[in-house]
């Protein structure tokens, strides 16, 4: 039985560490609920390894996934991410039926299931160390410490994956207008973050390069956000209750991430990393499009949203690159622009 | 050959004090969480602890590589690091072992009024930084990690307690942090090398729910 299954008093023993990396080497299959798989099960598990390679080719080489420099996998697995987040944001701003709501809502644990599974991938990002020519820093720059806080921001969004899972078990979710725009947009942004899970694996560079990789994680979030707060809007209670839990989820998740660029540009300052973190921290704005809201409400400008959307990574050159707009991107109209200053999450 | 730049100076009791400040939060703590609390209350302690364990898992990383100055004459020791990274291993662990809790970040000024669960992960965020090039005599080494001990046993004592009334899917999480504590308290006595009989009685004490007092 999958984590998502999981009824009271039923509980599956927590793998370690090393048992969570294992399990997620191949497809977050725990987030398969509502979203088969494409691909034939009967492959598994002598093919496995040859399917998702195959996989994860083919979408490397798919002209429809528009080029971003630099595009390595984590990178475009966020972008991925993104641009499906964007189209479900403008898609749900449309009224949704609840019959729609409902299977739009199993599609969307799936999506931060799996989201949270290719941050899981990232988290164990393996970046060469290179020691410093000048060596006052050799001391200080520990390279795992960015990436507990990844695996933080991973956790976050498994937990928001399983509270859908579980908050909606006992749903049936089949809707009778399969050509609606809001479940097609589901539909496609869970099969995004099934694409996105697939591409990362084993994922490795430079330290600035994960940097970049976070920062677009921290977009896909972000993006992610948007959309399920317009969804949210066509909600009651209690599903409104269920899909503020998972935006709260997600805002620990977009500050994990914060504090992996944080603590990646503090290991590499000289003077202890204190002001270089908190500097960090002021460029990036916990879920940007919230505040955006306020000085951009009637969205008309696309390409700053995009490069705004796209936080600058911690280092210059590859942050100049990576800002490129994206074209055709429009804000989601927004409702709820406040948020919290101190936010607690709490156990599921 | 152009002269390498000497690192930063630090005070040396930069790192004692972070642990001592570390050691007062996690004592305020153990004794704020003894009683039972409202479940609003206890969801954030577990936030709390959550992000405490990781940020001291975090912190205690950079203590592995702590400069003993003056440096003393022979080969380098490499006994304290490796006792002081298995220690950092385990409370990761131990963080790993909450699953489905949602940190409780500590980031920005303390609120207003701030409780002890507050100031713990505020101390354990400052720990990181103040532990990032830590320096200074052996005497101030040992006294860091001694009261890093203590943090730990009020930590382990804090745990306990929110175990004693933990829902039931939470009590055997908690039971797992606690046994991490333990193991991270003894691989810390070794790395000062508090005697082995005496790091063990104190691990017993902790598996067995009673913690007991400091090293």
């Amino acid at each position: 039985m999958s984590d998502g299954q999981l009824t009271n008093g039923q509980r599956s023993p927590r793998p370690r560490r090393h048992q969570r990396a294992r399990a997620i080497l191949g497809h977050p299959e725990q987030f398969a609920i509502a979203y088969a798989s494409p691909i034939p099960g009967a492959l598994f598990p002598a093919g496995k390894a040859a399917r998702v390679s195959l996989e994860r080719q083919a979408i490397m080489a798919d002209p429809a996934v528009p080029e971003w420099v630099p595009d390595f996998p984590p990178v475009r697995s966020a972008r991925i991410i993104f641009a499906s987040a964007q189209d479900a944001a403008r898609a749900w701003e449309q009224p949704v039926t609840p019959g729609e709501l409902l299977t739009i809502s199993k599609d969307l644990g799936s999506v931060l299931g799996n989201t949270g599974a290719a941050l899981s991938r990232l988290s164990v990002y393996h970046a060469a160390y290179q020691a410093p020519a000048d060596k006052r820093f050799r001391l200080y720059d520990d390279p795992d410490e960015p990436n507990i806080f990844i695996e933080c921001a991973a956790r976050a969004l498994d937990c928001a994956g399983r509270g859908m899972a579980f908050a909606l078990s006992d749903h049936i979710t089949r809707s009778s207008q399969p050509d609606s725009p809001a479940l097609a947009a589901g539909a496609r942004l869970a099969e995004a973050t099934r694409t996105a899970y697939v591409i990362i694996e084993r994922p490795s560079g430079s330290a600035a390069g994960r940097d970049v990789a976070v920062s677009a994680f921290m977009a896909a979030t972000d993006a992610l956000d948007a959309a399920v707060e317009n969804l949210a809007a066509h909600a009651s209670a209690p599903m409104s209750a269920i899909l503020g839990r998972q935006r709260v989820r997600l805002e620990h998740a977009h500050i994990a991430l914060r504090e992996s660029l944080a603590a990646s540009a503090a290991g590499k300052d000289f003077s202890g990393g204190l002001a270089a973190a908190q500097s960090m921290r002021e460029r990036q704005p916990i879920l940007s499009h919230r505040s955006r809201h306020t000085t951009d409400a009637h969205g008309s400008d696309a390409a700053t949203l995009a490069i705004a959307s796209f936080p600058q990574p911690a280092l210059g050159p590859a942050g100049a690159e990576t800002r490129q707009p994206a074209a055709g991107a429009t804000p989601a109209r927004l409702r709820v622009p406040t948020r919290r200053p101190s936010t607690y999450g709490a156990p599921l | 050959m152009p002269a390498e730049p000497s690192p930063a100076p630090e005070p040396a009791a930069r790192p004692a004090a972070a642990a001592q400040a570390l050691s007062d939060a996690a004592s305020a703590v153990a004794a704020a969480w003894e009683q039972p609390m409202e479940p609003d209350a206890y969801s954030r302690a577990v936030s709390q602890l959550y992000s405490v364990l990781r940020d001291l898992g975090i912190a205690i990383r950079g203590l592995a590589r702590y400069q003993i100055i003056p440096v003393p004459p022979g080969p380098a020791d490499r006994g304290f690091a490796q006792h002081v990274t298995t220690s950092a291993a385990w409370l990761l662990g131990a963080w790993h072992s909450l699953d489905g809790v949602l940190a409780a970040e500590g980031l920005g000024p303390l609120p207003s009024p701030a409780g002890p669960g507050d100031v713990l992960c505020q101390a354990a965020r400052d720990a990181i930084t103040a532990w990032r090039q830590p320096s200074g005599t052996a005497a101030d080494r040992d006294t860091t990690a001694g009261q890093l001990i203590t943090a730990i046993v009020f930590l382990s004592e804090a745990t306990l307690s929110l175990a004693g009334y933990a829902p039931r899917h939470r009590t055997i999480d908690l039971y797992a942090v606690g046994a991490g504590l333990a193991e991270a308290r003894v691989a810390l006595a070794s790395a000062i090398k508090i005697a082995a009989d005496q790091a063990i009685r104190h691990r017993g004490r902790a598996a067995t729910g009673n913690p007991g007092g400091q090293e």
